[in-house]
């Protein structure tokens, strides 16, 4: 603190010198020693790093490389913040609908292909695998084809929220299919368990589960 | 606290878009792209590690026949031990707890997965290519991360096809597809992250149930892979016939609320055989399916008692079938 008060004569002539460097009134010989100054001394590279800062702004072109880290950083929390703002504003009302008309589109897109495999429309079709093509190092088995795309509505009703067992025998009483259900439900629940413990795709299986187990189980 | 949600299920939106399109776009892309130097059966051993090593949080879709659910799932791994929680997004609330699995245990379809050669005493010697075709199909993109897409081919119709993508630089699951073969090869489910987060700091609270609806999944009922320890001498059934390369991989003692089960794998697929004293069920012979999930339960009388042998599993009927009929008391 000493020393912004009490600059002593070398101080002084430093600090000239950075202002002349700023300046560009400086001769060569005092050009180097200025340069080297300011490398040694941190209060010189602050007044020199003022003085550009100030030079700068006036000429309103503040270069990134010369604005310290802290208005860096203050610099991103502002931008940070900024789509925040921008989504809460685009989440009223209007845009709200919006999206959730989009997220329905997407969804009923989604499951019609679903449902269609169904129906034996296969939403992804590996080619036929003859043996001899097993052998070959690289075969094309696994091909992804493009699933068209058609336009539903929703209420052609083809979304499931979830499906109970399928069952290929009839059963014509009711109690006699809950029964069933329950008894099928249960072991693959336990067969998830299982699943879980027995593969290294933990997390799939539960996945699959259909419903949560009922209380002491 | 709303705004961040808002904003959390616009990026997740976004990213569930993009991932969308981005596989319907796959067939696009060139056919046969091999990376060098990388084995699939190493790229498969990284990913047996990866879902358990990591410490992660995301959001990953399931679908099938119709259905489409969002699980959110935290992962985290503390003094050796495993803990994680799977929130269901959508229906009702509801959570399921993982907890406390050991680290350092690996279990027998681990270790199929792995590549390693499993010798048991009364179990046939089993590895993973002995069944599957494995092929490196090329690069791709799920949840905004670069992945390798692998296609595993079964060599016989015992079991399923999948096309999976594992996250380039760790390893991760990132999307799998399990694949009915035949002529017309189906897809019975898709698994797929949408948004993934890697190396989040998670705390105690994050793998706590938050819901009342929440189940704690049993942490260790099959045994750590122990190539010294005889199979389990409880065991009172035996299978007299199973697809080649599946191995017992665990055996639940029959308990209150639990039947008596046997657990298969064959590194990848999964069956369990539940039999039952009791008679649930009404009827000679239940065929049953639920996405890529089957049931096929059959009756048999032993010593005038008669038992219900039911298989379920992630493998075709037919299969599924033939063991639950080669079900026999051990003797």
């Amino acid at each position: 603190m000493g020393k912004s008060k009490n600059m002593t004569r070398s101080d002084l002539r430093k600090a000239e010198a950075v202002s002349a460097l700023m300046d560009g009134e400086v001769d060569e010989l005092s050009l180097h020693r200025a340069l080297r100054d300011i490398e040694e001394d941190q209060a010189l590279r602050d007044m020199w790093h003022r003085y550009h800062m100030v030079s700068a702004s006036m000429k309103n072109e503040l270069p990134e490389r010369m604005t310290d880290l802290s208005s860096r950083i203050s610099a991103a929390i502002a931008e940070e913040k900024s789509p925040v703002r921008l989504v809460q504003r685009w989440l009223q009302p209007v845009g709200r609908f919006a999206i959730a008309a989009s997220v329905t589109v997407v969804a009923v897109f989604g499951v019609q292909q679903y449902a269609n495999q169904q129906q034996d429309v296969p939403l992804a079709s590996m080619d036929a695998s003859s043996p001899e093509a097993e052998l070959l190092p690289l075969p094309s088995m696994l091909t992804i084809p493009q699933i068209p795309a058609r336009t539903v509505s929703a209420t052609q009703g083809n979304f499931v929220k979830d499906r109970p067992v399928e069952i290929k025998q009839t059963i014509t009483d009711r109690e006699t299919y809950d029964r069933v259900q329950r008894y099928l439900n249960d072991m693959m629940l336990q067969h998830t368990e299982n699943a879980a413990i027995n593969t290294s795709q933990g997390m799939m299986p539960f996945a699959r589960m259909p419903n949560i187990p009922q209380e002491g189980r | 606290m709303t705004q961040i949600l808002q904003t959390k299920i616009l990026k997740a939106l976004c990213v569930f878009i993009t991932a969308f399109f981005s596989c319907l776009g796959v067939a696009e892309q060139p056919a046969q792209q091999v990376s060098s130097g990388v084995t699939v059966m190493a790229l498969l051993s990284k990913m047996a590690d990866a879902n358990r090593e990591l410490n992660y949080r995301g959001i990953f879709t399931y679908e099938f026949g119709g259905v489409l659910k969002t699980v959110r799932v935290a992962h985290r791994v503390r003094d050796g031990l495993e803990y994680e929680k799977l929130t269901y997004l959508d229906g009702p609330e509801r959570e399921i707890i993982r907890q406390g699995r050991q680290l350092s245990c690996r279990r027998v379809g681990d270790m199929l997965l792995r590549g390693i050669d499993l010798q048991f005493n009364d179990l046939q010697s089993t590895r993973l290519e002995d069944h599957y075709n494995l092929f490196i199909k090329g690069q791709s993109r799920v949840a905004g991360r670069e992945v390798t897409e692998v296609h595993v081919v079964p060599k016989d119709a015992h079991r399923y096809g999948y096309a999976m993508s594992i996250d380039r630089e760790t390893g991760l699951l990132m999307r799998s597809m399990l694949v009915a073969m035949g002529e017309k090869n189906r897809v019975l489910e898709r698994f797929q992250f949408v948004d993934l987060e890697l190396g989040v700091m998670l705390v105690d609270e994050d793998l706590m149930p938050t819901v009342e609806d929440h189940m704690v999944a049993a942490a260790d009922s099959a045994p750590c892979f122990d190539p010294t320890r005889a199979p389990p001498t409880l065991r009172q059934w035996r299978a007299s016939w199973l697809p080649p390369g599946f191995v017992l991989a665990g055996y639940q003692p029959k308990e209150e609320g639990r039947a008596e089960s046997m657990v298969y794998s064959d590194g990848l697929a999964v069956f369990s055989i539940f039999i039952d004293a009791v008679e649930e069920v009404p009827l000679a012979e239940i065929e049953a399916s639920r996405g890529a999930t089957i049931a096929y339960a059959t009756r048999k009388g032993v010593d005038n008692r008669d038992f219900t042998i039911c298989v379920v599993g992630e493998i075709p009927s037919s299969v599924a079938k033939q063991v639950a009929l080669s079900v026999a008391p051990l003797q």
